[in-house]
């Protein structure tokens, strides 16, 4: 039994490991759907002041699109 | 470096500044107000462009800390992704992007010299000075 108990938390470790740097890996990697190179999805949003703006609006000249979690 | 300090170097290379989260505009003008924010802050609420751009949270409605820079075109041409909040990317990596993009897309497709102390060179010195 002693042969068959050693190794097996050892394995169960490094295959804990294993899942846990491939979940992160992936997960990175699957968060990159607007890829460079991608036309960027087109939006039409409104403001603070209620009025829609629209991807297009920005169109012709470089652009900062930045994604905020939100005011808390 | 909050993303406003850098506005006015933004806007002085011709490059547009949009934030989008999930708040609705009144919560937005409140953030506006609160960090005195002078880029236009645009309601997702529903959360459709943060999915387009997949960038949603994975338990919560809301968006990760993501930055997409476009260029011209509106292709995406640099991305960046954070898992939380504390991870967003430095503002003075976005303006450097921001900056090659702006001036790539300047460029004249007949090949020619650049001449030195130019607009991106200045604007360069600049930005690595503040370091």
């Amino acid at each position: 039994m002693a042969s068959v108990r050693g190794p097996a938390p050892v394995l169960v470790a490094l295959v804990g490991v294993a899942l846990l740097g491939l979940s992160s890996h992936s997960a990175h990697a699957a968060r990159h759907a607007a890829r460079e190179g991608d036309i960027a999805p087109a939006f039409e949003l409104p403001n603070t002041m209620k009025e829609l703006v629209r991807l297009d609006d920005y169109a012709g000249a470089p652009l900062v699109l930045v994604f905020y979690r939100g005011f808390f | 470096m909050e993303l406003q300090e850098s506005v006015a170097d933004f806007e002085a290379n011709g490059v547009g500044l949009l934030a989008i989260s999930v708040d609705p505009p009144a919560t937005a003008a409140k953030m506006r107000d609160a960090r005195d924010l002078t880029f236009p802050l645009l309601s997702d609420e529903d959360a459709a462009t943060i999915k387009a751009y997949d960038v949603q949270h994975p338990l919560l409605n809301l968006a990760l800390p993501a930055v997409f820079v476009l260029d011209s075109e509106g292709i995406v041409r640099w991305v960046q992704v954070g898992a939380n909040k504390q991870d967003r990317a430095p503002t003075e990596e976005v303006l450097a992007a921001a900056l090659v993009i702006a001036n790539a897309g300047d460029a004249d497709p007949e090949p020619r010299a650049v001449s030195p102390g130019g607009k991106a060179a200045t604007t360069w010195a600049a930005v690595k000075a503040r370091d």
